[in-house]
């Protein structure tokens, strides 16, 4: 590959410098910035807004969303964080419920927190952090 | 842009590289699939940064690779890939249609056991079909099923 380059320390301009292994170990392996709302709604409406290292997103129903990984984890004791935000008038009242680890996809249940029925989100983001396959 | 020769590199950077140099490709196809009696129709949304890999071509490893890691994933007590390798020192595939990358991406995402028997039992499991013609609005979307006449 063209402009490969090996180091084993990257050095800042004020001198500093850290292992390489920092950024492997400390980059997300995987992102997704999802409206679950519109990926399946009217045609002018995009669901993944962007992505990194996701082939696709499967709606599984309402608030319950599956991102696939392109390239897998390892294990699965990776760790897998999420931030979703619901309508204008209740941004608050939608939390992530639970979530499903598996080697190439996450699974991401949101729900109302007040009555903690499933709920669909505009902003449903996930970062995963950990060791590829 | 041509893409680099990419064979023997790990699949994360050619992805990085997809990122840095090709945009989007936001697909209108979806693909509604049931891979349970008990449960609502399932819906693929393909990733626009993964469909522009697919078109560009030489970067993504064919998908008998995933089907290999999936086996091994099926293992009793597994635990770990060490067959990771496939991924990166497999030959990429040539560029594809969009079509085509739907085709491979149903036969990576999709559960085997809808794709391989889509159409055997007394009506579809799976259709591929245009965003517009889903429903506009996801009310009563967890109870979305194929029906007979294949209208999602």
């Amino acid at each position: 590959m063209a402009g490969k380059i090996i180091a084993d320390t990257i050095e800042t301009g004020a001198g500093a410098d850290i292992p390489t292994s920092y950024v492997v170990n400390g980059s997300a392996k995987a992102w997704c910035n999802l409206d679950g709302t519109s990926a399946t709604a009217a045609s002018d409406l995009t669901g993944v807004r962007d992505s990194f290292n996701i082939s696709a997103v499967v709606d599984n129903g309402v608030g319950d969303y599956t991102y696939v990984f392109s390239n897998a984890m390892s294990d699965v004791n990776y760790s897998f964080s999420a931030a979703v935000r619901g309508d204008s008038a209740s941004n608050d009242n939608i939390f992530n419920a639970d979530f499903n680890h598996a080697f190439s996809a996450s699974q991401l249940i949101m729900r109302n927190r007040d009555a903690a029925s499933a709920r669909d989100s505009q902003q449903a983001c996930i970062q995963t952090f950990g060791d590829l396959a | 842009m041509n893409t680099p020769e990419f064979q023997g590199t790990h699949l994360w950077d050619r992805l990085c590289w997809a990122k840095e140099n090709l945009e989007g490709y936001q697909s209108d196809y979806r693909v509604v699939y049931e891979d349970s009696i008990d449960e609502c129709a399932k819906i693929l949304v393909p990733d626009p940064n993964w469909m522009a890999a697919a078109i560009q071509g030489g970067i993504l490893p064919p998908v008998w690779v995933y089907w290999e890691l999936a086996k091994d994933e099926a293992q009793p007590d597994f635990k770990k890939h060490t067959r990771g390798y496939l991924l990166h020192d497999t030959e990429p595939m040539p560029p594809m249609t969009e079509e085509e990358a739907i085709e491979y991406l149903i036969m990576k995402d999709v559960p085997q056991s809808v794709w391989q028997n889509w159409d055997s039992g007394n009506k579809p499991k799976m259709v591929i079909c245009r965003k517009g013609q889903l429903p506009q609005t996801r009310e009563w979307r967890n109870a979305w099923r194929i029906t007979d006449d294949l209208a999602a």
